[in-house]
């Protein structure tokens, strides 16, 4: 069955290369609110906007005003360019508010599936998505295997679950991480308990202790 | 010697905290100290904050408000920091250098901020604290004990993107 090779467990090298762009990617990432996007533009940090990832397409709840503000300092420092034509900024409405009924639940998911298929089927899709947990980053990642199972593109999905969980997955973690083509931890208790998940240890928090940290990857 | 102490609740609120740290023995502590100002971000928990009773008008300002769009100003210019558990907040605080305790909600359900707070404490890089030991924690802190926590690294993600798309370095 399609779904069943798409999924990257699968680890059918073909049908993955026949998908794989040249740079510049057009990079989709997935801000949740307050800790989460942080943490992801944190993770934005070191990645080269000028030649390889580019255009940037941040993916933010539309009442989220605080992390839009926090979009364009970020993208306006680390390009030093005022008007930087490279980004812009999708909304998505939330697909459940803290205390919303249950009823309506399901028109609020609706809603953030169809602003996903516009984010998706856009003329260029995107050809990565880096989401750190937020519940909005579900409606974007199901939407994104569409292109996947049809045989269109491969959209390649990056997670990296938030410095907040020590010992276990959130929710969206759980939820994602088979499905999703890394999925990051940054807490070593969490590759005991889940063998796909890779360590990354981005606040240097084992540097000083051999064996655990990977101290060819660090830059000291 | 006029020292500052923020206390931040976040974007919910923590009535306990909030009524604790404008408590008689908190104030009282924070003078013996040489607190001279104590800011508070009380979040929903108004309600507790306006019970406070002042009696110390002369000896320290108090200054309260609900939100902020960054609260970085008063992180800035504070000695010491008193932080509910959440993630941004204490990797904000922390990357400020600030001396910071942190207390956590026990009443919310999921306990993962808890542990978040002690594993960093276990590295030293702040104090844990639930709400009842709170005034002996700040009796028994120890500046000089904390570790300055590290400059992230940049280059771990983008080393391991660069791989899953094929990018030549």
């Amino acid at each position: 069955m399609r779904l069943y090779k798409v999924l990257p467990l699968h680890k059918d090298k073909i049908t993955r290369s026949i998908h794989l762009p040249k740079p510049p990617f057009k990079t989709c990432i997935v801000l949740g609110s307050g800790g989460h996007t942080m943490e992801m533009l944190q993770l934005a940090e070191g990645l080269d906007f000028q030649k390889i990832y580019r255009p940037r397409i941040y993916v933010i709840a539309n009442n989220d005003h605080l992390s839009l503000e926090k979009v364009h300092e970020f993208e306006n420092r680390k390009t030093g360019d005022k008007s930087n034509k490279y980004y812009k900024v999708h909304k998505i409405p939330r697909s459940r508010l803290v205390g919303q009924s249950w009823l309506t639940t399901p028109f609020s998911i609706f809603k953030a599936l169809l602003a996903s298929i516009n984010l998706i089927f856009e003329r260029d899709s995107p050809d990565l998505i880096i989401c750190n947990g937020p519940g909005s980053c579900i409606p974007v990642c199901v939407i994104s295997y569409l292109p996947r199972i049809m045989g269109l593109k491969w959209i390649k999905l990056i997670y990296v679950e938030s410095f907040a969980r020590v010992k276990t997955l959130s929710l969206t973690g759980k939820l994602l991480y088979r499905f999703v083509d890394r999925f990051l931890v940054q807490w070593i208790y969490l590759i005991e308990k889940y063998p796909r998940a890779e360590y990354i240890d981005i606040y240097r928090l084992n540097d000083d202790k051999s064996g655990i940290s990977d101290h060819s990857a660090s830059t000291e | 010697m006029s020292r500052i102490i923020f206390v931040t609740v976040g974007s919910t609120g923590f009535d306990q905290i909030i009524s604790l740290v404008t408590s008689t023995p908190f104030l009282q502590l924070l003078i013996s100290q040489g607190f001279a100002k104590l800011v508070v971000q009380y979040g929903k928990s108004r309600n507790s904050f306006i019970k406070m009773q002042n009696n110390f008008i002369n000896e320290i300002e108090i200054i309260g408000y609900d939100y902020k769009p960054s609260l970085r100003e008063d992180m800035k210019i504070a000695d010491l920091i008193i932080s509910h558990a959440g993630s941004g907040s204490i990797l904000e605080i922390l990357r400020l250098y600030k001396p910071l305790i942190v207390v956590a909600n026990e009443n919310l359900m999921d306990n993962h901020q808890i542990e978040l707070a002690i594993e960093l404490q276990s590295k030293g890089y702040l104090v844990y604290s639930s709400i009842s030991n709170l005034l002996e924690t700040l009796k028994s802190f120890n500046y000089k004990n904390l570790i300055p926590f590290p400059q992230p690294n940049d280059t771990l993600f983008a080393n391991i993107l660069n791989e899953e798309m094929n990018v030549d370095i």
